[in-house]
């Protein structure tokens, strides 16, 4: 396909690295899923929204079963969920660790 | 083209729907409200098919115009004064953006003292913005540099934005016949705009007005600078094309018998109507005098006005506005840096006259033109037509 460079005068941006803020991250959070009971608060709290919490039926309707999944692509590493969840399940841990 | 009574303000507003403005964002303020008046007038009984988007401010004014300029439409909006003072950092978006927004300045003092009458304080206070700034003579002038100001700034290797200045009162508020073009004329003039540069789009987007790191924060302002080196000529072009298609010569400056002067007064604005008034009457005494009206103070004409000036000829400067701790005014300040810029050795004599509404009345331009028609240079400014007890007009008795 035939090309045209154009040139743009002044202040812009016109590649969108930083924009996927996960690039940004230097801790993450890890969840353990021993202690989770799938509450949904960290969902509710997270300032992104890239907590989504998966819940499944099951027999008893006494144990929770599903997952927490986590947008690693958006995730800045706030540790805002780590903060409100009230069993202590999730843990932020280094990047380099990770 | 049919000629009609109108204020300053109206002539402005008039040029701005001929231009097809699709946003208007003004907030009123005096002298310049009736701008903001009509053109509501206009959009409300559909003679001007735009949105009128009513602001809290200028600073919004302002922020409303950029926003929707950089969508592709024209935009209109007016102020005055502080005014002016509160658009001050979005006055620097624009420019930055390189957002070609014509907008009509209504010359009215800054505080304090609170002034609502006319000086040029405000827009010289603007001056480095990166603002191209024309001043307008008469009514007929507000109307013609409006539409000459759309084609210049516009210009792919311009765009820069640009002030039409008039001076509050003695052009907003004055009545004068003012030829009126038809919209056919100023649409064959006028093409309809288009985003040049950056745009906001979101098919395509782009991120406009981000954090800028030093290692290219001197080339976005040399590209500036390069759109105001670019300007003269595109001004005189759009100033030629103005006069095949309208019949009206303009000019980024006007000499009035300047050619065998011996005495020369520079000057902005509505004054330069007197001070051609004046040198009529020394003219007809046999005295050789004249006026060099400045008609765009950004981008300065320095080599024209250089050019203008004979040799031998003295020469002074009657600025509207006062740059504390300079040595003169704005407009004197620059006329000596373009004198000797130029290569050449002559003394130009700075004068401040008609501050905060004051009329520029026959005796100070009289004063001015006989101090350098008998030789009187003063390295200082000299502030003419003022009362003797200046520095005494307030005074009370207190207990020894």
């Amino acid at each position: 396909m035939a090309e045209k460079v154009k040139t743009i005068y002044g202040p812009c941006a016109l590649v969108y690295c930083s924009t996927k803020t996960g690039t940004w991250r230097i801790v993450r959070p890890q969840i353990d899923g021993e202690k989770c009971v799938l509450c949904g608060i960290c969902e509710k709290y997270c300032p992104t929204g890239v907590v989504n919490t998966i819940k499944m039926k099951t027999e008893d309707k006494k144990k929770a079963e599903g997952r927490v999944e986590i947008d690693m692509t958006y995730c800045k590493g706030c540790g805002i969920c780590a903060n409100v969840c009230p069993h202590d399940s999730i843990t932020m841990i280094d990047e380099r660790e990770a | 083209m049919k000629k009609v009574m109108l204020e300053g303000n109206f002539a402005a507003a008039e040029a701005m729907r001929l231009a097809r403005i699709g946003v208007v964002s003004a907030y009123p303020i005096t002298p310049q409200s009736p701008i903001a008046e009509v053109l509501s007038e206009y959009t409300g009984d559909g003679r001007l098919d735009a949105k009128y988007i009513r602001v809290e401010s200028e600073h919004t004014a302002m922020s409303v115009a950029i926003g929707a300029q950089l969508t592709g439409v024209r935009t209109g909006t007016a102020t005055s004064s502080v005014g002016l003072a509160l658009m001050f950092e979005m006055l620097g978006v624009a420019a930055g953006l390189r957002l070609p927004i014509v907008m009509p300045v209504v010359n009215r003092a800054l505080v304090s003292p609170w002034s609502l009458w006319c000086d040029h304080q405000d827009s010289m206070a603007a001056r480095d913005t990166g603002w191209m700034q024309l001043y307008a003579e008469d009514c007929q002038d507000v109307l013609d540099l409006c539409l000459i100001a759309y084609r210049a700034a516009e210009n792919g290797d311009v765009l820069v934005p640009t002030m039409v200045c008039m001076d509050g009162f003695f052009l907003s508020h004055m009545s004068q016949a003012v030829y009126v073009p038809s919209q056919q004329d100023v649409d064959d003039f006028l093409p309809p705009y288009q985003a040049k540069n950056l745009k906001l789009d979101i098919a395509d987007p782009m991120f406009v007005n981000n954090l800028i790191p030093p290692t290219e924060f001197m080339e976005m302002r040399y590209q500036q600078h390069t759109g105001f080196s670019n300007a003269l000529p595109v001004l005189n072009t759009a100033m030629k094309e103005f006069e095949t298609q309208f019949g009206r010569s303009h000019s980024p400056i006007e000499p009035y018998c300047c050619d065998d002067a011996e005495a020369i007064l520079i000057s902005l604005g509505s004054m330069s109507g007197s001070v051609k008034e004046m040198v009529d009457q020394y003219r007809a005494q046999g005295k050789k005098v004249g006026n060099l009206k400045i008609v765009s103070f950004r981008p300065f004409p320095e080599e024209d006005l250089v050019a203008a000036i004979p040799r031998g000829a003295r020469v002074g400067v009657l600025d509207r506005s006062m740059s504390m701790g300079a040595p003169a005014g704005p407009v004197c300040n620059d006329v000596r840096s373009a004198i000797s810029n130029q290569g050449l050795n002559v003394r130009i004599q700075g004068f401040v006259v008609g501050l905060g509404g004051r009329d520029v009345r026959p005796v100070a331009i009289t004063s001015a033109f006989d101090r350098l028609l008998a030789g009187q240079y003063d390295k200082d400014v000299q502030w003419l037509d003022m009362s003797d007890n200046a520095m005494t007009l307030r005074q009370y008795r207190e207990a020894i």
